[in-house]
């Protein structure tokens, strides 16, 4: 019987040698939950607008709330990681970044070896506009 | 065949979202930066913010910006919905549970997309007063 090699939700974290490409692909999967969770409730949300002042400003005030307002902060981080590093994943999807073909010599190299530069410039990117939009968020501007 | 299609059409609204929800995150967390840029009052996030009720109202009567809304909603449900599907018939659950939770994303995703067409349209047709 052939062996089950499907990890499941588990082997998003761990499979063995995973390197800082798989655990971005991890924290894409992990935002992009988050982000379309977020949207299915904003649009009800955010639908409260077309009854009037009086009754956005009550869901504001609701929303606002220090709990909520930091589960917001932490979903304004997920899109700034889910939209960078996924400009990146379709460079890498449509083969760009990662160097011509190559013979396969010992020491053994794969595509994602060529591919961290891109990777650590994403991530530069990623903090350099986080730390800004906090800023921002956090109105220390 | 058809899969193909759909990721092709996943990556392709991937590569849009990043335009239309980075100008709407611009603009409803970065409106400190575009009043530095003189920006704030045209994108509507200048007085109070872009939560305040009179800046809400602004856009809800912009074309431009019912355009975009309605572009992010139907773009953002395909990308996040299908984004999903995905993750989920990669996990080892039996194939009739993948098809109803296909399913269930399909009626999730309309119900939603009415929702929100419902409210942006409105907004933009007949909006409520500044002090309603």
């Amino acid at each position: 019987m052939a062996k089950e090699n499907n990890l499941g939700l588990a082997g998003w974290f761990h499979a063995g040698r995973y390197g800082p490409q798989r655990y971005s692909y991890t924290l894409q999967r992990l935002t992009g939950i988050g982000i379309i969770t977020y949207l299915l409730i904003h649009v009800f949300v955010t639908g409260t607008k077309i009854q009037g002042a009086t009754v956005w400003q009550s869901v504001m005030d609701a929303v606002l709330h220090p709990v909520l307002h930091f589960g917001e902060f932490l979903l304004f981080i997920a899109i700034i990681i889910h939209a960078i590093n996924g400009f990146r994943l379709i460079w890498v999807e449509l083969g760009s970044f990662l160097g011509k073909p190559f013979k396969t010599h010992y020491p053994y190299q794969t595509c994602l070896d060529r591919n961290r530069g891109f990777l650590a410039v994403t991530w530069v990117l990623i903090v350099v506009v986080a730390v800004l939009g906090a800023a921002d968020f956090m109105h220390w501007l | 065949m058809r899969e193909s299609k759909l990721w092709f059409f996943h990556i392709l609204s991937g590569a849009a979202l990043i335009i239309l929800l980075g100008l709407h995150t611009v603009i409803m967390h970065f409106d400190t930066v575009l009043g530095w840029l003189g920006l704030a009052q045209a994108l509507g996030s200048a007085d109070g913010g872009p939560l305040a009720f009179g800046n809400v109202l602004m856009r809800m009567q912009s074309a431009s910006h019912t355009a975009v809304y309605l572009l992010l909603l139907f773009i953002g449900l395909f990308h996040g919905l299908y984004g999903l599907r995905s993750l989920i018939f990669e996990l080892p659950f039996p194939a009739r549970a993948k098809h109803a939770v296909a399913c269930l994303l399909v009626v999730v995703g309309l119900v939603v997309a009415f929702w929100g067409s419902y409210t942006i349209l409105s907004g933009y047709f007949n909006p409520p007063a500044l002090n309603q």
